[in-house]
């Protein structure tokens, strides 16, 4: 029997199901489905940390960090911790489209675990987020 | 030429992030997570409220060049507003919490007692906070300083002495 498929499933699924493989074959965790949300931990040579969805696309200079949260020094407050938890987007100037960072600039990616406080601070943003809508 | 339109289809903003949504939707923190953020906001406005109280109790235990009736006074509204300020901080922490009308007012009354004291969590290890809960408890923190700075002021200037930023005199000429 022979298997036919439509014109669109030629053209277009079937890339996408080569790329996902070829993906995977890199790096498993780059499956969404399979792993959930991934977060990941931009580490720049100045010390910061931009923590989001990333978009690295090899060709380019920079990669793109979409929903950003940041540390900010929190010594001066009573959460007994050195830093806090900022979302990227408050500023005066509200950053939109996510930040797009030199890759020359930075140290290391990593990905952020999602028991670990950073993944569960930025889950329970979103909740609060929802709540108060 | 249908591929290329195709992919730069799906390469445009709206598209991209509808299919983000679907493929690696966003994780959403559980009940049981917004609790134990929220009681660690708690625990911060408790040791917030101790700090500003220990500034005035302090400030109260010296000679003052005010009389005893007067640091009574002064010392009762700074207590009074830094209450009035966790009240307002904790109204805050209630709302984020999706909480509304009688069980906000509810939550408030329950926990803003148990909050006099915070020996208990005062060396405890910090939670790191939802942005949102740490904006409450960054404008508390702020505000019950402003508080007891203003009371120590107050306790620490003597009735009728000039302001502590005198407008400026000319001085004499040689």
């Amino acid at each position: 029997m022979k298997l036919r498929l439509p014109g669109w499933a030629r053209w277009l699924a079937l890339p996408a199901i080569a790329g996902a493989i070829a993906g995977a074959s890199i790096d498993v965790q780059r499956l969404p489905v399979l792993t959930g949300e991934r977060i990941d931990a931009v580490l720049l040579l100045d010390g910061q940390a931009y923590f989001g969805h990333l978009e690295d696309f090899g060709l380019s200079d920079t990669v793109t960090l979409r929903d950003v949260y940041y540390f900010q020094d929190a010594r001066a407050t009573t959460t007994n911790l050195a830093v806090a938890l900022v979302q990227r987007g408050t500023e005066l100037h509200a950053p939109a489209n996510g930040m797009q960072i030199r890759r020359d600039q930075i140290l290391a990616i990593e990905h952020v675990t999602p028991t670990s406080p950073v993944a569960q601070a930025i889950a329970a943003e979103r909740e609060i987020e929802l709540l108060v809508r | 030429m249908f591929a290329v339109v195709v992919l730069a289809l799906l390469a445009a903003d709206p598209v991209r992030t509808a299919l983000e949504s679907r493929l690696d939707p966003p994780a959403i923190g559980d009940p049981a997570t917004i609790s134990s953020q929220r009681t660690a906001a708690e625990h911060a406005l408790a040791r917030g409220y101790a700090k500003s109280l220990q500034q005035l109790r302090s400030t109260g235990s010296v000679r003052l060049p005010v009389t005893a009736e007067q640091a009574a006074a002064i010392m009762t509204k700074a207590v009074s507003d830094l209450k009035t300020v966790r009240r307002a901080a904790l109204a805050d922490l209630a709302t984020a919490s999706g909480l509304r009308g009688a069980d906000a007012t509810a939550y408030v009354s329950a926990t803003d007692p148990g909050l006099d004291d915070a020996s208990a969590v005062a060396a405890e290890s910090g939670t790191l906070l939802a942005p949102g809960f740490f904006a409450i408890v960054s404008r508390a923190d702020s505000l019950l300083t402003q508080v007891a700075d203003q009371a120590t002021r107050d306790l620490t200037t003597a009735p009728g002495a000039p302001s502590a930023s005198p407008s400026p005199t000319a001085s004499p000429r040689p």
